[in-house]
């Protein structure tokens, strides 16, 4: 794998990592890839990828308003506050 | 070549704010604005952790639109993460569906303003959550996130390339908006952003089969505007083709001040978004039982509601298009035709006097104090003429303010007509005794002068007095 | 009397019976944490202050005639579960301050109970490891030898039961981190089939494959917290509608009758003699308590690993994008950019495996890679679970090694692929959605503990517990925990 794709796979992740870093990443993936690379070997022509109805799953909601968090408690968490909401460096 | 030898294509991705209780995977309040941050929950705010659980009513909701719009309904539709970094989007993904929508495979079919029927496929109805907002704040070299609209349901409707005009594109939205509203799924307020519009255009040379290349022009959010974009963006296009100019593939921002398109950044025009399945949700069965239960629950929509009043009532298209998507004029003629009510006075007095007295109240969520029934019966007492215009127009006002029995009304106040002859007679005398100068104008020619008597008769009367009667019963006496 | 040495049962009778009171108890552990601790790094936090109001509380709802199972028994919490108001930081500089405003469902069940949460349990950043020196904090040791690693990535909670300075711990197994771990410290680990226990609060790995898991020295404790924390929960789709079993009363019965299947894919190479060795005789030994014993095949057993790490890879990836400076948890000090914030708040809030892995899972999700990586991987998911309901046709359950190793040199396996082959036995069983248990079966030549693992069906996780509980009844042995030297 190019290291130009690592770089943009690191992108789309953001996160960075300096030449040398991309370098250790390019080599491990090379390795990871080879060992992934196994399920090559299976034959999954029509075998299906999405998971199964479970009939027994009870999975929706009823669509009734329990109370929100506190002002100051969805604000306890925020590492930059106004106290009206969560602070970041302006977007433009 | 000029403009007149390009056609436009359009197409429309129509995202719709569900009028839910709650928002899509949490049970926090679902409304718009209040104090930044007030509705939201660790769910919501994506905290580490949390899990998703699905609003039934969003199931219902898309159910019923796709039901709508003529579309086939997933037995199993899968919820999909489209993984994108923002701010204002908590978990840093939208859960939506990518693979297989709830709703697909629909069609509306519409009406041009001369009449001409067309037809717009809908490609499919999808079931996702909206982000939140970002506040700029101004002189502050800061944003602000406020996570309130963060997983609101919406439903995103993706129409087929095939709307040729801008005025077919306002026809389509004006139909959806009146559907939506008439369900109950929306309540369609562009200006609130409960209802927006992601408009891809493109144009070719008459007669050619291929498309051309296209632009998304993002979050247009009101009619006018959708009509602006429209004209903008294919006058650019065709000059741009007539100036030998290649169309590029892009994403548009509107800028409605400017009333100009110009493309975003390159950044959002690269994304890749990584979709795949949702692990946290299961998929989502929409079985028999349900499916049936959502049709029985079905109204009828707006606009086979207007044709079954045109066709039925001989209504013209603006009266039936009024009361058709007007749910409570609609309720209330409705049953006044099951109570056999003269349809073309219901409608009368539905769109004159009522919308005066009523139309407002409406709108503030008043309920209407009377039903159907009684609105048949106040007709029948006019058509009957057991109340006289004025006098009917008392008892309607009665009925809007007070509610209740028009019959009863019309008892209390001592409203009912005048018809009994001999009564009538002595207040015709003591009128024409009491206008001499009246008597003589008319005798001398002047017509209008009868008119001014039966006034004073109708005066002497508190309006009770059959008109027609008394206006005879005065003619005879001068003549005589 | 030692409470070290008490298992959940023990102390259940003796808080019962007023022996002792449960702050005695919470007292006397929290003293030995402090003296020993320092030595295992077990605990990535204590709250002893918490505890011991916890302890009081629970002694008082006894008094009051209150006392639920679970009253007044301390125990640890895999610190990737969510408790109010005390630090959950996942082992990651990225949550170091995190103080959550909710409780996980686990552990809200254990405090309606009147549990007492000791302290958070160290593990691997994110669950991502099978050793535990990838927390950001510190590393803990094996009690049995403290040179060596007690695996992970729920390695704190099982060296923390394993030392005596918790009777059980709750941990979380991805593609098993509760077994693995519990197989090196010689301890019992139970990963209930997925959806038997909430997920809500745990903070997610591979949402598709994780689960809470138990860590404690019987098979019998595994059961009376099982009672406790297991069931449907409306705050977890995936969690299970089906009525929950009746753990701790299923526990009788043993094994006469039943039919254990040995795959020979997992007495395969990479696996050492001496483990191998230890679980065919721990078979035997089910042979001799009635059971019918037999060798079978799941052919697709050398897929599962690629196939794992494929989706929890790209399920990682995706579920630790929100970790990104905004809302909360570490910020990067990036006051003019926002997108360069959250650029350098992952690239310095994370370390390097769990970026390994962002970086594997966003590359198997993108475009062009996705039919060949993700989507190949979700079919050999099928294909797997296949062959397990095949194998489960003739079989009750399947025995075979937890572990292909015991308990390794720390800073021994550095190659990331050489550390992924560690859960070659377990993750078959996350990628199917089983229920399975590991419990100690022998020692090796020096005298490190080794696991065995029993698998079987989805639902099955009553009838696992009772087969292990029968072997314990069995052959009692490794279940008192390992003191430290100069603690004592």
């Amino acid at each position: 794998m190019e290291l130009q794709e690592i770089a943009a796979l690191a992108d789309l992740a953001r996160l960075r990592f300096s030449p040398e870093e991309l370098q250790t990443f390019a080599d491990e993936f090379a390795h990871t890839l080879e060992f992934v690379d196994q399920l090559s070997a299976l034959d999954t022509q029509g075998v299906a990828f999405m998971k199964e109805v479970d009939e027994s799953a009870q999975c929706l909601r009823a669509d009734v308003v329990r109370p929100s968090m506190d002002h100051d408690e969805v604000l306890s968490v925020a590492p930059q506050t106004d106290g009206a909401g969560f602070l970041i460096p302006k977007v433009l | 070549m000029s403009q007149h030898d390009y056609e436009l294509v359009i197409g429309l991705e129509i995202h719709v704010e569900l009028a839910t209780k709650t928002k899509i995977f949490c049970s926090c309040e679902n409304v718009f604005g209040g104090e930044e941050n007030s509705h939201c929950c660790p769910v919501c705010l994506g905290l580490p952790g949390t899990l998703p659980v699905l609003n039934t009513h969003v199931v219902d909701y898309a159910v019923k639109a796709g039901l709508a719009l003529n579309c086939q309904i997933a037995p199993v539709s899968y919820m999909d993460r489209k993984n994108y970094h923002y701010p204002d989007l908590p978990k840093a993904y939208q859960i939506s569906q990518r693979n297989v929508p709830i709703c697909s495979q629909g069609h509306v079919d519409l009406e041009d303003e001369d009449g001409t029927p067309f037809a717009i496929g809908i490609t499919e109805i999808h079931m996702e959550e909206d982000a939140g907002k970002l506040v700029h704040l101004a002189n502050r070299p800061f944003s602000r996130a406020d996570y309130n609209r963060a997983a609101v349901p919406l439903i995103e409707i993706v129409t087929e390339p095939d709307f040729r005009s801008a005025s077919q594109v306002r026809a389509f939205l004006q139909v959806l908006r009146d559907t939506l509203v008439s369900l109950g799924v929306s309540d369609c307020k562009m200006e609130e952003g409960s209802m927006r519009c992601d408009v891809n255009i493109s144009v070719r040379k008459k007669g050619d089969a291929g498309f051309g290349t296209r632009t998304e022009t993002k979050n247009v959010n009101s009619f006018r505007s959708i009509g602006r974009v429209i004209d903008y963006e294919s006058n650019r296009q065709i000059k741009r083709l007539e100036a030998g100019e290649p169309i590029i593939q892009q994403t548009m921002h509107w800028d409605d001040a400017a009333g100009k398109t110009s493309p975003m950044r390159d950044k959002e025009n690269s994304h890749d978004y990584r979709y795949f399945p949702e692990p946290d949700l299961p998929p989502v069965v929409v079985d028999e039982a349900r499916l049936a239960r959502l049709k029985a629950e079905m109204p009828e929509l707006p606009e086979a509601r207007r044709k079954r009043y045109e066709a039925d009532f001989g209504m013209n298209t603006d009266d039936a298009r009024m009361i058709a998507n007007t749910p409570w004029m609609a309720r209330l003629f409705d049953g006044a035709m099951a109570a056999k009510a003269d349809a073309k006075l219901a409608v009368n007095w539905m769109i004159g006097p009522l919308v005066a007295l009523y139309g407002d109240k409406a709108a503030q969520g008043e309920s209407l104090l009377f039903d159907g029934k009684q609105y048949a019966e106040f007709i029948g007492m006019v058509a009957a003429s057991k109340i006289n215009s004025s006098a009917a127009k008392t008892v309607l006002e009665t009925m809007v303010v007070q509610g209740g029995d028009p019959q009863a009304i019309v008892q209390e106040e001592g409203l009912a007509q005048m018809d009994d002859r001999e009564a009538l007679l002595a207040v015709a005398k003591e009128v024409v005794a009491e206008n001499p100068n009246a008597v003589k104008d008319y005798l001398g020619g002047k017509e209008k002068a009868l008119t001014s008597l039966q006034g004073a008769a109708m005066k002497k009367t508190r309006g009770k007095a059959n008109p027609k009667l008394i206006r005879e019963l005065i003619l005879e006496l001068i003549q005589s | 009397m030692d409470y070290q040495d008490l298992t959940v049962k023990e102390l259940q009778q003796a808080l019962q019976s007023g022996a002792c009171t449960s702050e005695e108890v919470t007292r006397a552990l929290l003293q030995a944490i402090e003296t020993e601790d320092t030595a295992i790094g077990g605990y990535v936090s204590v709250q002893p202050e918490r505890a011991l109001q916890q302890a009081q509380a629970a002694d008082r709802a006894r008094r009051e005639g209150q006392a639920a199972s679970l009253c007044g028994i301390p125990g640890a919490i895999k610190d990737n579960l969510c408790t109010k108001g005390v630090a959950t930081t996942c082992s990651s500089k990225m949550l170091e301050h995190f103080i959550p405003p909710y409780n996980a469902t686990v552990v809200e069940r254990l405090q309606a109970q009147h549990m007492v949460t000791l302290g958070k349990a160290n593990m691997d950043e994110f669950a991502m490891g099978s050793c535990t020196e990838n927390s950001a904090f510190q590393i803990t040791h094996n009690p049995h030898d403290l040179s060596r690693v007690p695996g992970g990535s729920s390695g704190g909670s099982a060296a923390i039961v394993a030392a005596g300075l918790a009777p059980f711990a709750l941990g979380s197994d991805t593609g098993g981190s509760v077994r693995q771990p519990a197989s090196l410290c010689g301890v019992v680990g139970f990963k209930p089939t997925y959806g038997m226990v909430s997920r809500y609060g745990l903070i997610a790995f591979g949402s598709s494959l994780d689960q809470v898991g138990v860590l404690s020295r019987t098979v019998e404790d595994c059961a009376v917290v099982m009672d406790a924390i297991a069931g449907h929960d409306e705050r977890d789709a995936t969690s299970l509608a089906a009525e929950k079993p009746a753990f701790e009363q299923s526990l009788t019965g043993g094994v006469k009758g039943m039919k254990i299947g040995l795959p020979d894919e997992y007495f395969a190479q990479g696996v050492s003699e001496e483990v191998k060795q230890s679980v065919l005789a721990a078979a035997q030994r089910f042979e001799q308590m009635g059971a019918v014993v037999e060798p079978c095949s799941l052919p697709l057993t050398p897929y599962s690993l690629p196939a794992y790490y494929l989706l929890a890879c790209a399920e990682a990836s995706s579920n630790l994008g929100r970790y990104d400076g905004v809302r909360y948890g570490m910020r990067a000090d990036v006051t003019d950019d926002w997108e360069e914030m959250m650029i350098q708040t992952r690239t310095q809030g994370f370390g390097p495996e769990v970026k390994r892995r962002i970086m594997l899972g966003t590359f198997v999700l993108s475009a062009g890679y996705y039919d060949a990586y993700y989507k190949k991987a979700q079919q050999a998911r099928t294909l797997i679970r296949q062959d397990f309901q095949k194998a489960f046709d003739r079989f009750d359950l399947l025995l075979t090694p937890t572990s292909p190793t015991t308990a390794w040199e720390i800073g021994g396996k550095v190659d990331p692929l050489s550390l992924y082959a560690a859960d070659i036995c377990t993750v078959a069983v996350n990628i199917a959605g089983l229920p399975a248990l590991s419990l100690p079966c022998g020692k090796d030549a020096q005298g490190l503990p080794i696991g065995m693992q029993l698998m079987g069906r989805p639902g099955s996780d009553a009838q696992i517990l009772r087969v292990g509980h029968a072997y314990q009844q069995q052959y009692p042995g490794f279940l008192r925990p390992v003191h430290q030297g100069g603690a004592q």
